[in-house]
């Protein structure tokens, strides 16, 4: 299985640089070649996804390799593996591929062979930055996307292409070396603050014991300058961009605009994602306190940008700016639910990421099928298109909807609890973006109509027919307008049907999401709890503590003032929160409650059995005879031996593990008392 | 062992050590003098030349280890001087391959005999263990350079660029030696290892604020020599005037010598946690911010390649000078200087591969007569000539320093030892450097990437207009009529395997750094003189927090202190 997700990474990015550096392919054997090997990834992908347990909390099929040692230690590795939320985002970089190449299949007549080739080398760069166990391959991966896209925007795009892809890479390349300054920081925060000095480069590995590091300033985030808020903010400036978060947003509208819109689908559902991702895996999970610090102000500028994106998106005549505007307003909703910082938002964030890939990326080939008959996609010239293209409005409409996040499709199913987590987080924030979502609902909706409905509008003369689709140019005469070619149809069907099925029956997806975002948040809670330790007057050492919430047995005891600190007294609420919302939110869907209710208890249990080792991996082995894997998993051993801190438990490491029963408590009275009340 | 006996040896085995520079040397002596009288066709010098440096570097790999006591040669065998030497000995091989067919056959000779010394000066540095020594190399380096930057070409731009490069050089050789002389009058000690023994007793020292301005003149030396901030002024014009060969080597070989001699002085030499180091790293971080600033910004606007080149060397000596910083951090912390050394060599290897191979696309596209003085000659390259647009698009990503490329490990050495050295740094000055250092990054990724659009995105069809009127109006400035008649036709295939080489060596090193790291580790971890492995000697220092002298120094020392004594 480990090396069928190798070969997931390895056979596309080959496949692709053989497309583009060997001559001479005709223009139906590259399709060809593309298409098979990105079917091939679907498939692969899917074989991972079906024989990957519900339940895992840590990495899968994983691989190790040494690939470059600094200092001391393991050094940088070659390791890849999946969890719930990578395989979630591998699956559904495979998939956008794949209709993105069908979308594209009669647009692009020149340089067929290095397009394909571009888009492999794209999809095998993605699939490797999600499914990156180290930090500094998911960089490499993250910049390698990079290269693809810039010829793919810079060769194929609109008029200023060039100009496109180059405000891309320059805006994407000054955030993510502001990050790659982020992450070299963090290692070297924790190599310097561990004794016996401990160097890792895994994410587990940092995320385990960054929050429970020693070292009282980096628990301080008092001030800008303190060192886990600035880490926060460097790392987060890359991701940022990427994402993009509000003021950091300005490269957007010119990149999809003019990148062809097959590739636009892959960087608003795909490329968009890995922003979101970083955010989680680095900003959120290593660095909780620098977030928590920031919160004020990550929150505004998420709000702002679902506003800002949402009410440009009311001015656009043009189909194609109207949905990147949307997509932009979209991606803020993503950041609301990671900055909430509680497991509700965090929850309905990752699952927004993979609803958002597909709504956008299924509104963009609409957009590109649109364009490729008309040559415009103004809705100024278009409307009543229900009659003419009966197909495609039915997959307009049930696109838009889900985005507009109708109950019973998608977007529901992701944007309620990132806003209801908000809301436990903010009122104000989670009410504004609750009025984004109306004017989402608005533009989008306005749009169906003058789209879809209405007398049948066409431009007076054809402006610049794209490339007549399935092979007949219009020429001129509007009765020559195709209807949706079979290719077309397929690459959307699936989009269309994983929209309603996602939107009925998403407990499948929440399962596997749901330990990484506890992952995420207990790491938040160990460093909380950390923090309290560490600030605890010396003295009360000795002293047994009372009753207090946060401790365990051998926990140094958590002063009584302690409580009045808002860092965990909020964060029980948030949990609680994650209980109560996910009872709300599945209640929407009761067929989904169902299958979910149990498997959810039987992840319970086992955490807390494992609870003593709050750890990712220690939680991992723990789960794994409960709930066995259906493959042989030779990750598990590896992973035990080379990313599990090898003769570092010090003692200065222990009272951070021991922190974890303290803690988990509440969490899971909360969850109890949740699932309790959405089956009553 | 002592007196005069133990002096012979030591002068016995450093000649044998110093083997590989004295074959380059005498070759280069015989070409020159043969030159003269000997016609034959320039294939033939080349040939000569490689064969010298493939003896060299045989004799230099193959010959055993030759015992030399530090405080008493002049010479260090150090897997430090090792991988220099190495490292010159195949940029020299490379830089034949690029002279085979850019200079005339009666001056052949001459000219490579230049390219040999100037290389063998490299080695020499690489090397060195002694003041004189390492001025002797400098200028084994420079003064081949006077030569060369006249012997290819002369025109006006020509003079002009050889006079200016000549009298700053002199002007640093000067700085240098002042340098050199204060500290030697300071510690008595013109030997290197001598001096980091010294170093830990400065404060100790009579008129010790004089290492000061040691410091201050040696850096100012060695700051002309790799086109650091205040010493850059003369890159631009002389990269623009000389001939594209010679302006590869001007842009690879002092820098790295000087980075080198540089790690060696002050890292080694001055190292340790003492107050000359620490206003050593002042001046250091003064330099790097400067240099990152100034050579990013000013090449946003160069619209000629080589300005831009030179614009872009002085940026990456602003990269390097983030790890010389990191290099010569308080002392305390091995692991920083230990990284910061091994990420200056990585730096250096990866930028050599990359610059000497934009250098080499640069020339083949000579040769095919599509010069490219301006950005503008690019235009659309990668449809007029695919390979040599791919292998420029490597090199350009690799100096920008786009991961899976050697530019990206080399940055990511570098800045991840400034980072470690900044957890110690109150005052925060080295995390801002890492900070500045990015974004330098940044804004040098949009001047390589914009030349990437020119050559790979430009519309295909304005491009069959752009060779044809370029050639016409290069055909009428051409300098030499000889080199016209050699135009279009199939370039030299010497060059284009470098080139080729220079391009996969680049994604080769990105791809696959483990070992070379390990090299540049094993060198640096030598160099610094930290005994045995670097955790072990990461707890002592954090036991004690002794500065960092080997068993080797303190035990063969007794020399050494009782000078310091009589002082």
């Amino acid at each position: 299985m480990s090396t069928l997700l190798l070969l997931l990474i390895v056979v596309p990015l080959l496949a692709g640089l053989a497309l583009v550096i060997l001559p001479g392919w005709s223009a139906p054997a590259a399709r060809g070649l593309a298409l098979a090997v990105s079917g091939g990834a679907l498939l692969g992908a899917l074989v991972l996804a079906l024989s990957f347990p519900a339940d895992a909390a840590g990495a899968l099929f994983q691989i190790h390799r040494p690939w470059l040692s600094v200092g001391p230690g393991p050094g940088i590795e070659f390791a890849i593996g999946l969890d719930g939320l990578s395989l979630s985002l591998v699956v559904l970089t495979a998939l956008l591929v794949l209709s993105s190449l069908l979308t594209s299949w009669t647009l692009i007549s020149e340089r067929v062979a290095v397009y394909h080739g571009l888009i492999l080398i794209l999809e095998g760069a993605l699939i490797g930055a999600f499914s990156s166990l180290d930090v500094v391959l998911f960089y490499v991966f993250f910049e390698a996307t990079l290269a693809p896209s810039f010829f793919l925007i810079g060769l194929f795009g609109g008029p200023e292409r060039r100009r496109a892809s180059l405000i891309f890479v320059i805006y994407t390349l000054a955030g993510s070396l502001l990050t790659l300054l982020g992450v070299i920081s963090l290692i070297s925060v924790l190599y310097q603050h561990t004794n016996p000095h401990f160097l890792t480069f895994s994410f587990a590995g940092l995320t385990d014991q960054l929050s429970a590091l020693s070292w009282k300033e980096w628990h301080d985030t008092d001030s800008w300058s303190s060192p886990q808020v600035w880490i926060f903010l460097l790392l987060l400036a890359g991701f940022a961009v990427k994402l993009p978060l509000f003021p950091f947003h300005t490269w957007l509208p010119l990149t999809y605009g003019q990148a062809p819109t097959p590739v636009t689908m892959l960087l608003a559902g795909v490329m968009s994602k890995l922003g979101a991702y970083g955010l989680i895996r680095l900003c959120l999970a290593m660095t909780p306190l620098g977030a928590e610090a920031m919160f004020p102000w990550t929150a505004s500028l998420a709000v702002v940008g679902i506003l800002y994106g949402a009410y440009v998106a009311l001015a656009q005549t043009e189909l194609k700016a109207l949905v990147t505007y949307s997509s932009l307003s979209h991606m803020g909703f993503i950041a609301l639910g990671l900055f909430a910082l509680n497991a509700t938002g965090i929850h309905g964030a990752t699952v927004q990421m993979v609803n958002h890939g597909i709504t956008t990326a299924a509104l963009f080939a609409c957009v590109s099928m649109l364009a490729q008959r008309y040559g415009t996609t103004s809705v100024l010239q278009l409307g009543g298109l229900w009659d003419k293209l009966p197909i495609w409005t039915f997959f307009l409409f049930i696109a838009a909807l889900g985005s507009v996040a109708l109950p019973g499709l998608n977007g529901f199913v992701g944007e309620f609890p990132i806003l209801a987590g908000m809301f436990g987080a903010s009122k104000l924030a989670g009410t504004l973006a609750a009025l984004g979502m109306v004017m989402g609902a608005y533009y989008l909706i306005a749009m169906l109509k003058d789209v879809a409905f209405g007398p049948l509008r066409e431009p007076q003369t054809l402006a610049a027919p794209v490339a007549g689709s399935a092979g007949s140019p219009p020429s001129g005469s509007f009765a020559a307008i195709p209807p949706l070619s079979r290719v077309e149809v397929t690459a959307l069907a699936p989009l269309a049907l994983l929209v309603v099925v996602l939107g009925v029956y998403p407990a499948p997806l929440l399962d596997r999401l749901r330990p990484q975002v506890k992952l995420v948040t207990e790491s938040m809670t160990r460093a909380q709890t950390n923090r309290e330790r560490l600030n605890a007057p010396p003295p009360t050492t000795p002293a047994p503590a009372g009753g207090g919430r946060f401790s365990g047995p051998g926990l140094p005891p958590v002063p009584p003032k302690g409580a009045d600190g808002g860092g965990p007294a909020a964060n029980d609420g948030s949990l609680r929160g994650m209980g109560g919302m996910f009872g709300g939110g599945g209640g929407g869907t009761p067929k989904g409650q169902g299958p979910g209710g149990p498997q959810r208890k039987g992840a319970g249990k086992a955490q807390g059995k494992g609870a003593g080792k709050a750890q990712a991996k220690p939680t991992n082995k723990s789960d794994s005879p409960a709930n066995p894997a259906p493959s042989p998993d030779p990750g598990a051993p590896t992973s035990k031996s080379s990313t599990s801190p090898p003769g570092d438990a010090s003692p200065k490491t222990e009272p951070g593990k021991a922190a974890g029963p303290g803690s988990n408590p509440p969490a899971q009275d909360s969850k109890q008392n949740g699932e309790g009340r959405s089956g009553s | 062992m002592n007196g005069s006996a133990s002096l012979l040896v030591t002068t016995q085995n450093t000649l044998s050590a110093l083997l590989p520079e004295i074959v380059l040397v005498v070759a280069a002596t015989a070409m020159m003098t043969f030159g003269a009288f000997v016609r034959a066709p320039r294939g033939v010098w080349a040939s000569l030349s490689a064969i010298a440096l493939v003896f060299a570097l045989m004799t230099l790999l193959l010959g055993g280890e030759t015992p030399l006591d530090p405080f008493l040669a002049v010479i260090t065998t150090d897997p430090f001087a090792t991988l220099g030497r190495v490292l010159f000995l195949v940029t020299g091989l490379i830089a034949v391959a690029f002279a085979v067919d850019q200079v005339d056959n009666h001056r052949a000779p001459e000219f490579l005999g230049c390219l040999l010394l100037m290389h063998a000066g490299g080695m020499v540095v690489a090397c060195a263990n002694d003041l004189v020594l390492m001025f002797v190399g400098l200028e084994l380096v420079s003064i081949p350079t006077y030569l060369m930057l006249y012997l290819l070409r002369r025109d006006s731009l020509s003079e002009e660029a050889a006079t200016k490069y000549f009298f700053l050089s002199l002007f640093a050789s000067g700085l240098f030696l002042f340098g050199s002389a204060y500290l030697y009058g300071l510690t008595g000690q013109g030997n290197i290892h001598g001096l980091a023994y010294m170093a830990h007793y400065f404060p100790e020292l009579p008129q010790s604020q004089f290492a000061l301005i040691a410091v201050v003149f040696v850096l100012a030396g060695l700051g002309f020599r790799v086109a650091a901030v205040p010493f850059h002024f003369y890159a631009p014009d002389v990269y623009q005037g000389s001939p594209t060969m010679v302006t590869a080597l001007l842009a690879w070989v002092p820098k790295g010598v000087g980075f080198l001699a540089l790690i060696r002085l002050l890292a080694v030499g001055l190292g340790g946690d003492n107050p000359v180091s620490h206003q050593a790293q002042v001046l250091c971080w003064v330099i790097a911010v400067a240099t990152l600033i100034l050579g990013n910004f000013v090449a946003l606007s160069q619209e000629n390649l080589k300005r831009l080149l030179a614009y872009s060397s002085i940026g990456h000596a602003g990269y390097l000078m983030i790890g010389l910083v990191a290099a010569i951090s308080n002392g305390v912390i091995a692991s920083s200087m230990i990284l910061g050394v091994e990420g200056i060599l990585f730096y250096l290897i990866a930028y050599a591969f990359m610059t000497l191979g934009f250098f080499a696309g640069l020339l083949l596209l000579e040769r095919l007569g599509e010069p490219a003085e301006t950005l503008r000659d690019l235009t659309g390259l990668a449809a007029r000539r695919p390979m040599i647009a791919l292998g420029l698009s490597i090199c350009l990503a690799s100096l920008a320093g786009l991961p899976l490329t050697a530019g990206f490990w080399g940055k990511f050495q570098v800045f991840a030892s400034v980072m470690t050295a900044s957890e110690r740094d109150s005052s925060s000055m080295l995390a801002n450097l890492g900070f500045l250092g990015m974004l330098a990054a940044a804004i040098g990724a949009y001047y390589y990437l914009r030349l990437i659009v020119i050559m790979c995105l430009r519309d295909p069809f304005t491009v069959p207009e752009m060779p044809a009127d370029r050639s016409l109006e290069n055909g009428s400035t051409r300098r030499d009529a000889a080199l016209a008649s050699a135009m279009n036709s199939a370039p030299p295939w010497p060059t284009a395997v470098a080139f080729a080489a220079c391009a996969f060596l680049t994604v080769l090193l990105g791809v696959l750094p483990g070992p070379t790291s390990r090299l540049t580790r094993g060198a640096a971890l030598q160099a610094i003189n930290v005994p045995s492995s670097f955790a072990k000697d990461q707890d002592e220092q954090t036991a004690n927090s002794t500065p960092a002298v080997s068993p080797v120094i303190s035990s063969a020392v007794t020399n050494t202190k009782a000078n310091a004594d009589a002082k």
